[in-house]
């Protein structure tokens, strides 16, 4: 069947069979390989993606409910070249180490910022909770997504 | 994975649902947040399954509150029940807000109140919660509407009392009493996996304090959610005082007999269910009387 998608701002023109999952269509019919497929059962976060600005495990999704919704993967975040400050923040604060969770894990803390600000130290680790990282890296990330709600609002305050 | 469906449909309206229900029979199955589905389905579960039926468009995502109770549309989002001002109160209605809450944010924007207690699947969240709160699902086929009471939903692992034409489309709670407290704790080793023990409470007190009514009920312990009735009748008509709700909850796991699987063995289970006892019976207490 044809599925039409809004990724990134971007239109594709998909043919998929009726059981394939988000993940899947973006992966291996659109190409788009940033998002990572882990359990395929909503168990670790690799996949999450953003549907009209929530995160959810794009494994958990028929590629057909995506329809008509806006969906945000990783390769969307960099603007012009320019990294997202969530992205930034990661590579300064070293909170990649395998990188296999990274995706997922930046884009559920992009969908705390925008909802959240200036989240707290609790409030940033109840978002990623649903991201589980095997290389044991949280303090990390959680500095990481601290630094990067900081970034965003002096960000905000010099446009 | 032998699950290959061959047609995915979204349908528009109740009517619709029903009609291709009735067509396909249990080689459908209606998504409604699909998250319980892609489970089944990676785990080769739903073989038969040739036709989706996707409800989202139906307008059912809802909580209404009245004088006769409250009414909550199938397809609302798990989020929307956690979020809901009366069910983030302290009182008779947390334990809906608790029963969302503990779930990742992923789970949260998909998952529908509908699909969580159809699923039938006793180490959800909601399934124990609606038992607590005397719970009334309205289940809708060709022939018409009947109302199933949660008490008599759940039938065994995966297995409702839902016949594979009908479908939920609202959940009602009963106009709890005043003085009425609620309760949703949940053991899980980690965020993202399902509960070793969940537990769901509910204590309604008299003018003078004493257990009027009560509803002790497990999840995760066994193929369907499972209530205490010794436990509650031991409280009824008693004081809660600390004594008393210790002496319930150190009888509970001969009553509740939990299993044994790949999470926990039976004993782990019984010393949970003390402990989950004893601290959902204090703080349903606590809530009763706030």
């Amino acid at each position: 069947m044809k599925v039409e998608l809004n990724v990134n701002d971007r239109i594709y023109e998909v043919d998929a069979e009726p059981h394939e999952t988000l993940v899947q269509v973006l992966r291996d019919r659109i190409g788009l390989t940033g998002t990572k497929r882990g359990c395929d059962v909503g168990g670790c976060g690799a996949c999450t993606v953003l549907l009209d600005g929530q995160p959810v495990y794009s494994c958990m999704v028929f590629a057909a409910r995506a329809e008509g919704k806006k969906i945000t993967t990783i390769e969307g975040l960099a603007k012009n070249g320019k990294l997202h400050p969530v992205q930034g923040a990661f590579i300064k604060y070293g909170a990649i180490q395998c990188g296999y969770c990274t995706p997922g894990m930046i884009l559920s803390a992009k969908a705390l910022l925008e909802q959240n600000p200036d989240p707290t130290e609790e409030e940033v680790k109840d978002a990623i909770a649903g991201n589980i990282c095997r290389c044991t890296g949280y303090v990390k990330i959680v500095e990481a997504i601290l630094a990067a709600a900081q970034e965003m609002k002096k960000g905000e305050r010099n446009e | 994975m032998s699950f290959k469906p061959d047609q995915y449909i979204k349908a528009k309206t109740v009517e619709e649902v029903v009609a291709l229900l009735q067509e396909y029979g249990e080689e459908a199955a209606v998504v409604a947040g699909g998250t319980e589905l892609h489970e089944l389905a990676e785990r080769g579960m739903v073989p038969r399954v040739k036709k989706l039926i996707d409800i989202e468009q139906l307008d059912l995502s809802y909580i209404k509150n009245s004088e006769e109770g409250i009414k909550i549309g199938a397809l609302t989002k798990l989020r929307n029940i956690r979020d809901y001002p009366l069910f983030k109160k302290e009182g008779a209605y947390t334990a809906l807000g608790e029963a969302a809450k503990i779930l990742p944010v992923q789970i949260v924007g998909l998952g529908t109140i509908g699909g969580n207690i159809c699923s039938g699947l006793p180490i959800l969240n909601l399934p124990p919660v609606m038992l607590a709160l005397d719970a009334e699902l309205k289940a809708v086929s060709a022939e018409g509407e009947r109302t199933i009471p949660a008490s008599e939903f759940f039938v065994d692992y995966f297995l409702t009392s839902l016949k594979p034409d009908e479908f939920i489309t609202e959940i009602k709670i009963p106009k709890l009493p005043e003085r009425t407290g609620s309760v949703f704790q949940a053991f899980k080793l980690l965020t993202v996996d399902f509960p070793t023990a969940s537990i769901a409470i509910r204590v309604s007190l008299s003018q003078k304090e004493t257990c009027e009514d009560v509803r002790i009920v497990f999840g995760s312990v066994g193929r369907i959610p499972v209530r205490a009735i010794k436990a509650e009748r031991k409280l009824k008509g008693k004081k809660l005082e600390d004594k008393v709700m210790k002496e319930v909850a150190e009888a509970v796991p001969e009553e509740i007999e939990p299993i044994s699987d790949l999470r926990a063995p039976a004993e782990y289970r019984k010393e949970l269910s003390k402990i989950l006892t004893e601290s959902a019976l204090v703080k349903a207490r606590e809530r009763a009387m706030s």
